[in-house]
């Protein structure tokens, strides 16, 4: 009988959630069970009408970074699986010449002699010469790694193996930067290089701690070490920018009937005098753009410290006129009318393709300097006098084709007061949006900038602000005009 | 994507009966499943984007605590991301999933507290309204909540959490719990009896 009732009022509690039954229309269904139901069946409305907290945006867009570059992360690790023999071989190499340089017994001779044949022979064959000259997006990368595992191990002086390790850190950094400003780090060999680029910082790390090594040696660790998390911190950006391949889709329409060429050339735009084509290309920037993930920069800080760039902008990048929405010259925002000027006859694209090097390879978008600003060409401010009316959120962004990035200030309450919406972005200069408060002036407190972007609109970077407080009246005005009014009134009650 | 991403976020409360566990009722979880366990980011983005709001606000119900809650929260994601390659899709919906990782993360959080899940009242975690009226009601209102939540079990007080503020159903709410549908019904009568009892008597005291 029970378990009938429990039933009864779960299926009341279905009807009145899903809006198919009030209550008293539930009542009235089961009358013997009406009065024990009807408590209860309020008791469910008044707790389906209680107000839920909801996460703050920071929190949310943080959370969903941090989840999407470890997916990127799982791919990547996923599409090296069949690397992983490579790895495993190397390890085996590894612990192979571990067992030949331990204390010398008769068998090991032998052993040596078959190595050193077998390494003359690969060597031979030139495929670890091959390997060691190939980059991070080729197939004999990892042959090349295995060969830098061997070279390591078989360098036995302290500082040696450690400048060696150095320079291979070196290196690798210097190919990754230069195939993100050649545009070759795609979300593949973008993760490829974090992996890569987490191993060497790992390896860096070890090596500072190892003892006897000169002062300039520990020197250039720190540095290298700092450059390689610098450039790990642009690779993740990229990573998540980059949107991921989907072969399956089919190629958008206009795109289609254009060569090469055609798409290399900038198209005819409605405006002619585009913001964009008037900004100068901003230089690949050494430090870093990006915020460092993993670091929680969109939640307040207990200090209060305003966490502004503060690399000042140069005003001749600004754009004149605000919004830079409009498409300039990448084929998906051409307009409709491109695609007639092809002439009917002109062979398909597959049939005058230009040589690869003819193509310009357009470098990593990278936004970065984000700040707050009085006015439009401002330079950086954390916090704003009260009253202020208008403030300008700024940052600068480089080697874009068209990637959508937008711009959304959140007030002390966590509410919206701004969103620039997702806008595509070409070349390189400097955006600025203003930002007006409702009436009266910003209320005082601790605003939130968030730059967001890429494939899934994650947070690219964020910035704190302030707005100050209103200084509390001084008292001696109005007790200085009370005095004027009683003298008036009365003269004599006063002196 | 991105207004996708903003949207909703303009309120910082909205009615418990907006079903937070039914946000995306729309997705084919089967297709969905499919694509995240070939780490499709786009499948990623689609979950989280769904789900995260009803995830933070069951835990965040639990714990009390917004800090907490955001870290679990963000950590019961990366945890499906974990699994999602031995999740085998037979007719369990992917939310009820998520909520399972999600207990058991405030589960391991309240055993690593070495603490009973009590549902203290803490003023100045309850996020500010614009109108002072609405602040006031607010408090209010979510301050019987909680003070009736208190009376319940944990096994109560999630089975309300689940049914009432995520909109989950019986049979959901059993996969995450563990427990037979009976078990949950019995709960879940239990549970709005007491609280029923703890309402109408604060109503009573407060003379309304």
């Amino acid at each position: 009988m029970k378990r009938d009732f429990e039933s009864i009022l779960d299926e009341c509690l279905q009807q009145l959630h899903s809006g198919q039954a009030d209550l008293e229309t539930c009542l009235a269904r089961y009358p013997e069970q009406a009065a024990a139901l009807r408590p209860l069946l309020q008791t469910a409305s008044l707790l389906r009408a209680v107000p839920v907290p909801r996460p703050s945006p920071a929190a949310k867009a943080a959370g969903r970074q941090q989840l999407l570059l470890a997916v990127a992360r799982r791919r990547q690790a996923q599409a090296q699986a069949p690397f992983a023999f490579l790895r495993s071989w190397g390890q085996s190499v590894a612990a192979g010449l571990s067992w030949l340089l331990a204390p010398p017994k008769p068998a090991r001779a032998l052993a040596w002699a078959v190595a050193i044949l077998l390494l003359l022979v690969v060597s031979g064959a030139g495929v670890v010469g091959v390997a060691a000259r190939s980059s991070l997006d080729s197939p004999l990368y990892p042959v090349r790694l295995v060969s830098e595992q061997v070279q390591l191990f078989l360098t036995l002086d302290a500082e040696a193996k450690v400048r060696l390790q150095v320079n291979l850190a070196q290196q690798h950094l210097a190919e990754i930067e230069a195939l993100r400003q050649q545009g070759r780090l795609d979300s593949g060999v973008a993760g490829r290089a974090e992996a890569l680029l987490a191993d060497q910082e790992r390896a860096l790390q070890q090596a500072k701690t190892i003892t006897g090594v000169s002062t300039d040696v520990q020197e250039e660790i720190q540095a290298v070490l700092e450059a390689v998390r610098s450039e790990r911190q642009t690779v993740q950006q990229v990573m998540l920018l980059t949107p991921t391949p989907r072969p399956s889709l089919p190629p958008k329409g206009p795109t289609a009937t254009l060569t090469p060429s055609e798409i290399a050339k900038p198209l005819p735009t409605p405006k002619p005098a585009e913001p964009t084509a008037t900004l100068q290309p901003v230089e690949p920037t050494a430090t870093p753009p990006w915020a460092p993930f993993g670091v929680p920069t969109v939640v307040p800080r207990p200090t209060g410290q305003v966490d502004v760039t503060p690399t000042p902008i140069t005003p001749t990048v600004l754009p004149p006129t605000p919004p830079p929405s409009a498409p300039t010259a990448t084929p998906p925002f051409a307009p409709p009318t491109v695609a007639p000027t092809v002439p009917p006859t002109s062979p398909p694209p597959t049939a005058t393709p230009l040589p690869p090097t003819a193509t310009p390879v357009p470098a990593n978008p990278v936004a970065s300097n984000l700040h707050m600003s009085s006015s439009a060409g401002g330079g950086p401010v954390g916090s704003f006098p009260a009253g202020t009316g208008t403030v300008y959120a700024v940052f600068d962004y480089s080697n874009f084709t068209g990637q959508k990035i937008g711009l959304r200030v959140h007030d002390p309450q966590g509410q919206k007061i701004f969103d620039s919406g997702l806008q595509p972005y070409q070349g390189s200069g400097t955006q600025s949006f203003a930002v007006s408060a409702p009436s009266g002036g910003f209320p005082a407190g601790r605003y939130l900038t968030v730059l967001y972007g890429g494939e899934f609109a994650g947070t690219i970077t964020s910035i704190f602000w302030q707005v100050e407080a209103v200084s509390p009246t001084p008292a001696p005005k109005s007790g200085g005009l009370l005095v004027l009014w009683v003298w008036l009134l009365c003269p004599a009650c006063i002196g | 994507m991105g207004e996708k991403a903003s949207a909703g976020q303009d309120d910082k409360f909205s009615p418990a009966n907006a079903a937070l566990g039914r946000a995306c009722e729309n997705l084919s979880d089967g297709e969905l499943i499919r694509r995240a366990q070939a780490y499709d980011s786009a499948a990623f983005a689609e979950i989280y984007d769904c789900h995260y709001e009803g995830i933070y606000t069951y835990i965040y119900c639990r714990v009390n605590n917004t800090h907490v809650a955001e870290d679990l929260a963000a950590e019961a994601f990366l945890r499906a991301l974990e699994g999602i390659g031995s999740f085998q899709f037979r007719g369990v919906p992917i939310v009820a999933w998520l909520y399972r990782i999600a207990s058991n993360l405030v589960n391991d959080y309240f055993r690593a507290q070495a603490r009973q899940d009590v549902v203290p009242l803490q003023d100045e975690l309850l996020p500010t309204a614009s109108n002072p009226s609405d602040i006031v009601e607010q408090q209010f209102t979510y301050r019987r909540l909680q003070e009736s939540l208190r009376e319940l079990t944990d096994e109560q007080r999630q089975v309300v959490l689940l049914r009432f503020v995520q909109g989950l159903d019986i049979k959901e709410i059993a996969y995450i719990m563990g427990k037979p549908e009976g078990a949950i019904k019995s709960l879940q009568h239990r549970a709005l009896s007491t609280m029923g009892r703890f309402l109408g008597k604060d109503s009573d005291e407060a003379g309304l």
